[in-house]
């Protein structure tokens, strides 16, 4: 099972009437949604504005969706329309091409421009999960730092790691989540569990 | 609990636990761990910060949303086309090789029988001298002949035509 199919029951429970399960999404996805906004929409409170329209609106028409695509395509696409009416909206012309096409709204990376056009605010706490991160990294042991950068950054699945790592796969799975874990104590401080604050 | 959510995260679940887990999923507690692993990765890929939470802006809107109810989308429960185009491809070579096979004896006995009929031939490759007169009689039975089957039917017959006189100038 991968990472498709996991949206895909997400969606189905959000189709029956679950909005926890849209939640989780909305978790997964809402950073790389406002990478991807920041180039049609350059003002950063804008960006989060229309990434918020954007998942009312796909959530509005999850009846509509029928698993052709991959879940975060489908958002692409619905994303990329609000952006564009949202600055028809505000007398702006919309870029007629985003640079990418949606085939690419998997994979693109390209944040300089968001971080170039955060507020103050979203740069500092950009830098501290970035800071508390690469520390929590640099302190991890070298397997667990080997495990969790060959999924997180290189993508690789659980069968490719245990055969790079050279160990089962029930190794593998074991120190991704240590690494998740070790990285996680030392974050949350920095997030904060109240629903209002900043994440 | 955190564990599975890691797992989950990874796809590393069958459809099975997926199910189970995602029931389990409803707790804030939960829903904070599957946010921050995503932080995590998404800070380790070089994802920006957003300055406030979407989700949970999203999900406030969510409580005045009128609830999804959306009909189950039937999903087809046979094979897909291309396994039917395999499988059939699959039977018809199949059929072509239990055919072709089995019309070659190929048991030892049908061996054995095929070295006989092969000397059988040999041995009655030798010269057989059949008298000329015979052949001659016979000769419209030939295969050979083309005409074969009409042979008994035809004449000999033959036509005198007079000679023209020779122009002498």
């Amino acid at each position: 099972m991968g990472d498709r199919e996991v949206d895909h029951e997400l969606v189905l429970r959000a189709q029956r009437g679950d909005k926890r399960a849209f939640e989780l999404l909305v978790a997964k996805y809402q950073r790389k949604l406002g990478r991807l906004l920041s180039r049609l929409v350059r003002d950063p409170a804008e960006v989060e504005d229309v990434t918020q329209e954007a998942f009312i609106k796909a959530y509005r028409a999850l009846p509509s969706f029928r698993g052709d695509s991959a879940f975060y395509t489908w958002l692409y696409r619905i994303a990329i329309n609000t952006a564009k009416n949202y600055l028809v909206a505000m007398g702006r012309r919309a870029p007629t091409s985003t640079g990418f096409d949606h085939e690419d709204a998997e994979s693109f990376e390209d944040a300089e421009q968001l971080r170039d056009s955060a507020t103050p605010e979203a740069e500092l706490l950009g830098k501290q999960i970035a800071a508390t991160v690469n520390r929590a990294m640099e302190r991890l042991p070298d397997d667990l730092r080997t495990a969790i950068t060959l999924r997180e950054i290189e993508g690789l699945s659980y069968e490719e790691i245990a055969s790079v790592m050279n160990c089962p796969i029930g190794t593998v799975r074991s120190r991704i989540f240590r690494a998740r874990e070790s990285i996680a104590a030392d974050l949350r401080p920095l997030l904060g569990t109240d629903e209002n604050r900043r994440w | 609990m955190n564990e599975r959510i890691s797992r989950l995260m990874d796809g590393d679940v069958d459809a099975a636990e997926m199910d189970a887990l995602l029931s389990t999923l409803k707790s804030d507690a939960a829903l904070a761990t599957w946010s921050c692993y995503h932080t995590i990765g998404d800070a380790l890929r070089g994802e920006p910060a957003v300055t406030r939470s979407v989700r949970a802006a999203v999900a406030r809107q969510l409580i005045s949303e009128p609830t999804v109810l959306a009909p189950r989308v039937a999903r087809p429960s046979g094979p897909a086309p291309w396994a039917w185009a395999a499988a059939a491809s699959v039977a018809a070579v199949t059929v072509v090789g239990w055919t072709a096979y089995s019309l070659i004896d190929a048991t030892p006995a049908g061996f054995a029988k095929a070295g006989e009929a092969g000397a059988v031939r040999a041995a009655q490759a030798r010269q057989i001298t059949v008298p000329a007169d015979y052949l001659l009689a016979h000769q419209e039975y030939s295969p050979a002949n083309a005409l074969q089957s009409v042979g008994p039917y035809l004449r000999d017959v033959a036509a005198s035509t007079p000679l023209r006189p020779a122009v002498v100038e």
